[in-house]
């Protein structure tokens, strides 16, 4: 079959061997850097492990020069690229299956590490060997699962030891074919390949017994990495928004909780770093709390790429090569091992030396219970994600945590931590009272505000539960949510007001809290106050969607909507429906053009919501799908009945006019269909023409029921029948979501104050490594 | 140590305690189908491979109808009374999340699988 194919070309082949070589030198030169460092030989590590950032970053150049050049004899191009694809999708399929996802990894705890390396100070020693022992592991993993492997049939077939290129690739999963496909995996892989810096530098600090010097140096790159994993949250949250077509944001997947364990940790270590800088404290725990994110993050990568959670997470990935896995399951156990030998040396060690912290106070201790909670609720994401698998190892029945439980559980440490929020930025470090009439001012903001908002929802029928009213706990507990959140925004809000009233303009921190806290705010209102309906629309029947007093929509569906399905445009990946949406109460329209196209590939309907965005509230309009039948063909023999639909079908007897393999016999068959006490009989027939062709004429039933005979089976008078509409219809969804755009505003400011709070770390820390330099000019060797 | 750090301690020991608890009594176990089909009206979670072709919308009450071959191939007629989920038609998979009764499963809840595995052949 494959005769006809061409060669693949030689420069594809050079390329793809290429970078499985650049793979083996990367782990070379790191084995090299590592061993180079303990035997004291710096000067000799330091481009060892330049060189093998180089390498991964050039293993990383090679897949997508592979992926551009459309070499479809690579396993991996041709599973996740085609011909007919945008060239910024063929590019992002670089990280869009399993081995190119961790190879991102690889290249971005690389790139990370060799940029923070020379930042480390005394550090680096241990810093490269640890950084270089992981990323031993992770290009490990690519040498077992590479994404420079030849398909293998073609690898069988191959002749002579000529392998041939397929025409075209299998083609990228539709699903990601969106431009947060682009940007997303990058700015998350950024947060997650930051973590391995984290890592190793928490390390070192162990091995040097110095958990002094380490911790202003770290504090911007921590700082970095937290709002990288912040950032990516949110944009996975907004992808699977504006994508998948449910109307929501988080659902506590297990690939999700993968990316917020890390990031709740990460935040705890940013606050337990701010207490060391500024009160002493917490130095032991700040070498385990900076362990921590990259163990977890390794964890949660085994427990998702493995096939441990195959049949829990929505996001399935291919079966993990067995070497490949067992590199991953070593590499989890020695992280681990690491983390607790790094916890035992922190808490234990005599010779640490711990600096001295000043006394107390209600600011610190207001920060250590903050960092409890939320760290609660990183363990409690880790604990319901790892429920399958713990029972698994016990050999307990399985079981999986469901979103609602999720919530019900992770709301009594949100409350908390909200409130904390609030009020400690208000506490002062000596023991004295609060400034409590400032933070009373914040409280008496926040009440208004929730009073604001919520007389607002309800002015606009925006109610939690259409027609239910809820338990009195339940709803003490939702507007303790919205208020609690509404306090943390207010409280930073004016902290960082007085910050820039008194021209210190060192409003990172309280930006942050307040864009967490407008994020969560529109999770919250967007997800528990949104209305939904769905209806059935035709382009001789309009969809009406009746969302809430004063919120009744109109879809009316263009009338030449099929005339693409006539050429092949339909196949067209930018192939949009078009919707006139009236809202009753006030006559105004607007367009509605959902993306809906024919995926050859999968032979299936490929939509995509599309979202109308004001600033109080999304329309979200999703086409869940083409309806053309009742159901699947019936197949009945004389005197058979079966149900389909609400039509209760009856085959009486088969009839013939005729005589068979002449043309123009008629066969048919002849139905009694009943449905809600209505009787008709009807005799759908098929008919053989002068040109040999069948013909299945279409018996109308009862206005809506379109009865075809499909055929009849002469020696056994079985008929297939098939049950269609007489128009085929589109099943769709309309969402009201009150206040979505807070999600996207919170997103911004919280980015905004990461990287004012960065930029001030950096300065700081530059400072520092001056200082330093100045006592001792040779601190790296 | 001091007492403020004991009753601390006690706390978080106490509400770790109580939020695995909260997981674990909560949670839905996972079952094959036939499993499934001999515990009636226990809610259960059943992943399997969608058969498309049994696929079918009553559009009078809405109700959706499909089987689900779980991993033994045994077949569970699934009923889910909130239409077509989204996304249906693309996904290879699907977990189902509700109880057996009179029949056939009757979902609560449908989650489906993003297909990024292929298998088709690259020779065409």
């Amino acid at each position: 079959m494959q005769d006809h194919l061409p060669l693949a070309p030689q420069w594809g082949l050079t390329v793809g061997l290429l970078g499985k070589g650049l793979i083996f030198a990367a782990i070379t030169f790191y084995a090299l850097a590592a061993l180079m460092w303990l035997l004291g030989r710096g000067k000799l590590a330091k481009p060892a492990f330049w060189l093998a950032t180089v390498c991964t970053v050039g293993a990383m150049a090679a897949l997508i020069s592979l992926l551009m050049g459309k070499q479809y004899a690579f396993q991996y191009v041709w599973r996740n690229t085609q011909n007919d694809m945008p060239e910024v999708y063929r590019f992002s399929a670089a990280w869009a299956a399993q081995e190119g996802s961790f190879l991102l990894w690889a290249m971005m705890s690389a790139v990370f590490a060799a940029l923070a390396a020379p930042f480390t100070g005394p550090d680096r020693r241990w810093f490269t060997v640890i950084a270089s022992s992981a990323l031993i592991f992770m290009l490990a993993i690519l040498a077992y699962e590479s994404p420079f492997k030849i398909h293998p049939e073609l690898l069988e077939s191959a002749i002579a030891g000529k392998i041939v290129m397929p025409p075209d690739g299998n083609g990228l999963n539709p699903t990601l074919m969106n431009y947060w496909m682009a940007i997303h995996p990058w700015v998350i892989f950024i947060g997650f390949g930051s973590l391995l810096t984290l890592f190793a530098w928490a390390g070192s600090a162990a091995c040097r017994r110095d958990p002094k010097s380490w911790v202003p140096r770290a504090r911007p790159w921590a700082l970095f990495s937290m709002t990288f994993l912040g950032l990516g949250l949110t944009m996975g949250g907004l992808w699977a928004y504006e994508t998948l077509g449910w109307g929501g944001f988080w659902a506590w997947d297990p690939v999700e909780n993968v990316s917020l364990v890390p990031f709740l940790a990460a935040v705890v270590l940013i606050h337990g770093m701010y207490l060391q800088s500024n009160r002493g404290a917490w130095s032991r725990w700040n070498i385990f709390l900076a362990l921590l994110p990259f163990a977890w993050f390794v964890y949660g990568t085994y427990l998702t790429r493995s096939g441990a959670l195959v049949n829990v997470s929505v996001h399935s990935f291919a079966e993990m090569n067995q070497g490949a896995h067992g590199v991953l399951l070593a590499m989890v156990s020695l992280v681990w091992l690491a983390t607790i030998a790094g916890a035992i040396v922190a808490f234990t060690c005599r010779r640490l030396a711990v600096p001295e912290a000043k006394p107390e106070s209600p600011r610190a201790t207001g920060m250590g219970i903050g960092m409890f909670v939320l760290y609660s609720i990183a363990l409690m994401a880790a604990f319901g994600m790892s429920l399958p698998f713990f029972a698994s190892m016990l050999k307990a029945e399985s079981k999986i945590v469901e979103e609602a439980r999720y919530n019900q559980i992770v709301v009594w440490a949100f409350v908390p931590a909200m409130l904390l929020m609030a009020v400690v930025p208000f506490l002062g470090w000596a023991r004295k009272p609060a400034r409590s009439n400032a933070l009373a001012n914040a409280l008496l903001l926040s009440v208004a505000l929730t009073g604001a908002v919520t007389g607002w929802l309800v002015v606009n029928g925006m109610t939690i539960h259409d027609g239910e009213k809820l338990p009195f706990l339940q709803l003490m507990i939702f507007f303790s949510l919205v208020w609690v959140t509404l306090f943390a925004i207010s409280g930073n809000l004016l902290r960082a007001f007085e910050r820039v009233r008194a021209k210190t303009w060192n409003i990172g921190p309280y930006m942050t809290h307040a864009g967490v806290s407008t994020l969560l705010l529109g999770l919250i209102i967007s997800r528990a106050f949104e209305k939904v309906d769905d209806s059935l629309v035709s382009s001789n029947q309009p969809a009406t969607f009746n969302l809430a007093p004063g919120k009744t929509y109109i879809a009316m569906l263009d009338e030449n909507w099929m005339e693409p399905f006539l050429t092949e445009s339909i196949a067209d990946p930018n192939h949009r429906l078009h919707f006139t949406m009236l809202h009753i109460d006030d006559a105004k329209q607007a367009q509605f053009n959902p993306i809906f196209y024919f995926n050859q590939r999968d032979s299936n309907f490929v939509v995509r919501p599309e979202i109308m965005r004001r600033p109080l509230y999304d329309l979200y309009f999703y086409v869940r799908s083409l309806l053309v039948t009742y159901g699947e063909p019936l197949s009945l023999e004389p005197g058979d009945s079966k149900m389909l639909a609400g039509f209760n079908v009856k085959f009486v007897k088969p009839t013939m006019t005729g005589e068979p393999g002449q043309p123009g016999t008629t066969f048919g068959a002849e139905l009694e269909i009943e449905r809600e006490g209505t009787t008709a009989m009807v005799t759908p027939t098929m008919e053989l023409d002068e040109q040999g062709r069948v013909n299945r004429p279409i018996t109308r039933v009862f206005d809506d029921l379109n009865v075809v005979l499909e055929g009849l089976d002469a020696t056994t008078k079985t008929a297939t029948v098939s049950l269609n509409l007489p128009e085929p219809m589109f099943s769709t969804e309309l969402f009201y979501k009150p206040l979505t755009i807070l999600v996207w505003i919170g997103t911004g400011m919280m980015t905004f104050g990461g990287f004012i709070t960065i930029n001030r770390r950096r300065k700081d820390a530059k400072q520092l490594r001056a200082e330093a330099d100045a006592t001792d000019p040779t601190p790296e060797s | 140590m001091k007492p403020g750090a004991i009753i601390a301690a006690t706390a978080a020991v106490a509400g770790i305690g109580v939020s695995i608890f909260a997981f674990v009594a909560g949670a839905t176990p996972y079952v094959s189908a036939k499993e499934a089909q001999s515990t009636p009206g226990r809610n259960v979670h059943v992943a399997g491979e969608i058969l498309h072709q049994t696929a079918r919308l009553d559009l009078r009450t809405g109700h959706f109808y499909f089987e689900l071959a779980d991993d033994h191939g045994t077949r569970l007629p699934v009923e889910y009374h909130n239409g077509k989920p989204g996304n249906f038609d693309s996904a290879p998979k699907a977990s189902v999340i509700g109880a057996y009764d009179d029949g056939r499963f009757v979902a609560t809840q449908i989650k489906t699988q993003c297909p990024s595995k292929y298998e088709s052949s690259p020779k065409g």
